[in-house]
């Protein structure tokens, strides 16, 4: 029970509560990465999702004696991710292109035999910036923090049919977008 | 394609932040720690002096005013005491809480 990641991070909201920085720097760097992942999601640029991830973390950081250790506290992260992702992009117009992104992540040739994992993982974010975002957020949401239908409802807000659409669409163009991108290399990645 | 293999291909999706990202971020918090201090000390501040600057001609007015003799002032006089400490006492414990809440509040911000 103690090695479960929700206690480890309630132990560490508490221990931050009581003013242990060290505490709160160690609940950061757990949950950095999948956040970003969010934000990136929904800004698609990597630069700007770390800043507002800043801003995230800050408001976590002030806000975390509110948290009533009721529900696992990436669910209420991720919450404060995603709605502070909607209220930037709604307040600062971002204009993101996504034909400059396929630049930014300086895609290799396909045509070796199989693709480096570090490779892969630039034709997976690739294909995810194609994507809407509430379509790659929905699927990062189900695939990789592995959240049920329940608490993606939660942190988005959205209802049960519209995740259900999304995760459904989502799976559809991800799939298309990565066929368009590797072609039959497609394979190496499954 | 097959949910497992979606899986597999979403776990991949994730992006690292920069190296100096925590250490960028708890500059950021120890600067907005000191600026909400400075912000709680100005706000008590001004509540301060506002606060004091209303008091003290009044405290004088009523003291000057209450050594006189006249007619308007002798309704005050006939005031029974108790009704009025217990007024005047409700009032300030009512100002003591929200100067608390205000105190938590700007802990919360």
């Amino acid at each position: 029970m103690k090695n479960n990641p929700t206690h480890k991070d309630y132990e560490l909201i508490r221990k931050a509560i009581e003013g242990d920085t060290a505490a709160f720097r160690q609940l950061v760097y757990a949950h950095k990465d999948v956040s970003l992942s969010l934000a990136v999601s929904i800004i698609k640029d990597p630069v700007i999702a770390e800043d507002i991830l800043q801003d995230v973390f800050v408001k976590v950081y002030h806000k975390l004696n509110t948290f009533t250790f009721k529900a696992a506290f990436t669910t209420w992260l991720y919450r404060i991710v995603v709605n502070t992702c909607y209220n930037e992009l709604q307040k600062k117009k971002y204009h993101i292109s996504i034909n400059n992104t396929q630049e930014a992540y300086m895609l290799p040739s396909t045509s070796d035999t199989s693709i480096k994992e570090a490779d892969q993982k630039k034709y997976i974010q690739l294909a995810l910036q194609q994507l809407k975002p509430e379509e790659s957020l929905v699927l990062r949401l189900f695939y990789l923090c592995e959240l049920s239908i329940k608490e993606i409802e939660s942190i988005t807000r959205f209802k049960t049919s519209k995740v259900k659409v999304l995760l459904h669409r989502g799976r559809g163009n991800i799939h298309f977008q990565l066929k368009q991108l590797l072609g039959d290399d497609l394979n190496y990645l499954l | 394609m097959k949910e497992e293999s979606l899986k597999k291909i979403m776990q991949k999706s994730t992006l690292e932040t920069s190296d100096d990202f925590i250490n960028n971020l708890m500059d950021t918090i120890e600067v907005s720690k000191q600026q909400q201090k400075i912000r709680f000390w100005n706000s008590y501040k001004f509540t301060l002096i506002t606060t004091l600057i209303l008091i003290i001609p009044a405290t004088g007015l009523l003291f000057r005013l209450l050594r006189q003799e006249s007619a308007v002032l002798s309704i005050f006089k006939n005031i029974p005491i108790t009704p009025m400490f217990v007024a005047i006492t409700l009032l300030l414990l009512y100002m003591i809480n929200t100067i608390i809440k205000l105190q938590e509040t700007s802990k919360n911000v």
